[in-house]
This record gives structure tokens, sequence and C-alpha cells, in this order.
């Protein structure tokens, strides 16, 4: 079946045809918010939301306008801005009522930090042979300079970079014009070289 | 053979392409947690999902939205959404007055021509005496 007749088998209330669309359509989605927010229980909450959407908003979904993946990840990126614009707003909120952010409440880094924990969490799970060491050394790397990007700059990279999209595709996800994306790439490559650069030096 | 680390660092031109292979290589080596991924995808599964119908109203008003909504190929949807204030003043001022009197049709002045053209008579016979008086 195509994803056009699944997706009107789900208009009609078919949860076979749902399934099949999570399965093949969630470890994508599941990466991606992973990678935007750096995994956790919110990036579960995330991903299940947006499949949750896709059910109730299935008739939405206008196959010559976007690819289903597209629509999907749109969804998904929307839902990770709204997360994170929440957290920089519960962060306001308690410096304004503390002066100080409370004591295990959410902080202005803790994003930088989830994606930091992500990155440490996933170089302990790696095998240690000398070249394997040195490879992943370079991807602690780029994953570190990528936490200490924009939202936008990242979205920008991943999407491009990571999740296999055209930057057409990833100016229709982000909902910006394909210069700004354009732009979004050029500078997040600038501040990753920066970063990388910086790290080398660190090192040496 | 170089890695993309130390390209980075050698020479300018080289950035991009160093940059974009390793980005290339952090893509393709990024792995999942299989234990996870199996947990999430139960729990997408077996989420509760609501009933899919919807009340019609709503339905209607997607639709009509959608279809009222800006398209690059169909820009005479949105000139006819702009007419329609418009045209649905013109439907509803045809059927109701809203208290305002309106000049009597055509058919019922054409009943009195009769009794306008006495009174008009009259005007036109006293405005000759006056007419003949002064010229005497």
């Amino acid at each position: 079946m195509s994803e056009e007749e699944l997706m009107a088998a789900v208009i009609r209330g078919d949860q076979l045809a749902y399934q099949t669309l999570v399965r093949a359509h969630l470890p994508a989605i599941n990466r991606y918010t992973q990678r935007l927010l750096g995994g956790g229980r919110d990036t579960e909450d995330i991903a299940q939301e947006t499949f949750l959407r896709l059910w109730t908003t299935a008739a939405r979904w206008d196959p010559d306008k976007a690819k289903l993946s597209t629509w999907l990840h749109r969804i998904a990126h929307n839902l990770c801005i709204d997360f994170l614009r929440k957290q920089k707003r519960v962060v306001l909120t308690a410096s304004f009522d503390e002066n100080n952010p409370i004591e295990g409440e959410i902080t202005p880094s803790s994003n930088v930090g989830a994606l930091r924990s992500a990155i440490v969490e996933r170089s302990e799970q790696q095998p240690t042979s000398a070249d394997n060491i040195e490879q992943e050394e370079e991807l602690n790397a780029l994953h570190s300079a990528l936490a200490t990007l924009s939202e936008a700059q990242r979205s920008a990279i991943l999407l491009c970079h990571f999740q296999g999209f055209s930057n057409k595709e990833a100016a229709a996800i982000m909902n910006v014009s394909v210069q700004a994306l354009e732009s979004l790439i050029a500078r997040a490559k600038r501040g990753l070289r920066v970063q990388l650069e910086a790290t080398r030096n660190e090192d040496t | 053979m170089k890695t993309p680390k130390q390209s980075i660092a050698d020479s300018p031109e080289s950035h991009d392409f160093a940059l974009d292979a390793l980005l290339e290589r952090a893509a393709l080596a990024d792995p999942i947690d299989a234990q996870a991924y199996a947990r999430l995808e139960a729990r997408v599964l077996s989420q509760s999902l609501p009933p899919q119908s919807r009340p019609f109203v709503d339905t209607l008003i997607d639709s009509l939205i959608e279809w009222f909504a800006p398209h690059p190929q169909l820009r005479w949807r949105s000139v006819m959404a702009a007419t329609c204030p418009i045209l649905l003043g013109i439907v509803i001022g045809n059927f109701y007055h809203f208290g305002v009197a309106t000049p009597e049709p055509y058919d019922a002045l054409a009943n009195s021509w009769d009794d306008e053209f006495a009174m008009l008579s009259y005007t036109e016979v006293t405005t000759l005496e006056l007419d003949s008086g002064a010229s005497l």
C-alpha cells in the first residue's frame, strides 16, 4: 500500500494503517527529536505526540504539497520548538521570582546539558581500539559543537546532513525560505569550524 | 590519509569538504538504543487514539478554510473569498430591509398616474393664467 492509501485508511479510522505508518516513520522522527533535544522523557513525549497528531489531523496532509516524512518532521519540529520556548519561559519566570533559577528547575543551558550528557553516554558505549578512539573523539567534538549552536542552526544542519532532506524540504519543515535556510547552514558551519578548531587547539 | 579533523585545520578551501565528510560520518555512526527504541515504539503503538469521526461542522469549516486559503496556482479562490462579504450583503439585502423604507414599486405608482396628471394640469392652467395676466 502506498502512503496515500495508508493515510486514507487512517482517516477512516484504520488502526493497522496507523501502526504501519508508525513503524515506517518513528525511527526518523525519534532520531530527529533526540538529536535536537538530546534524548530523555521529553523527547519520547514529543515523538508520541507527533504520531497522535498524525492520527487526529491526517485529513490535513496534502500529498501534492509535501511528502509524509516532511509533514511529520514539520509537526515534530514545531513541537520541539514549542517545548524549547516553554523551557525558556519557565527559566525566565523562575529568575524573576528568585533572581536565580530554582534548584532542580530547568536552567538555560539544560538543553545543551542534555545534549552533552547524551554525548557522554554515547562515548561510553563505543569500542576502544586506537583508530576508533580518535574517530570517536572527532565525533564527540562535533556533537559538542552542535550542542552550542542555536536551535535554528542546529535544526538546519540536522535536517540537511543527518535526516537527509533537501534544502527545499528542510526549509518547508522549518517554515523559512530556502535562502534563509542556506544562511542558517552557512552560519552553523562557520560556528562548527570555530568550535572544532578550538577543541583541536585544546587537545594539542 | 588525512582525517577530517586534520583537514579542517589545514586549509580554508577544504573546510567545507572536511566538515561535510565529518557530518556524514556522524550521521552514519549515530547509534540507536535498541531497548529504548523498542520501549518508545510500544508506547506509541499502544497509546489510546481518539475517535476519528469529527463533528460535521468542524470538517466543513476546515474544508472551507483549506479551500479559501491562498494557493499559488488558484489565486481566484482568494479573490472569490474577498468578494464573499459583498455577495452575502447583496443576497441578504435583497430579502430583508431591516426597517429601512424603500420606494414603492413602479406598478404601484402607475395606478396613481391619473391623479398625478390631474394635479399637473391644474398647475399648468394656473401658471398659464398668471403668465397671460402678466403679459396683458
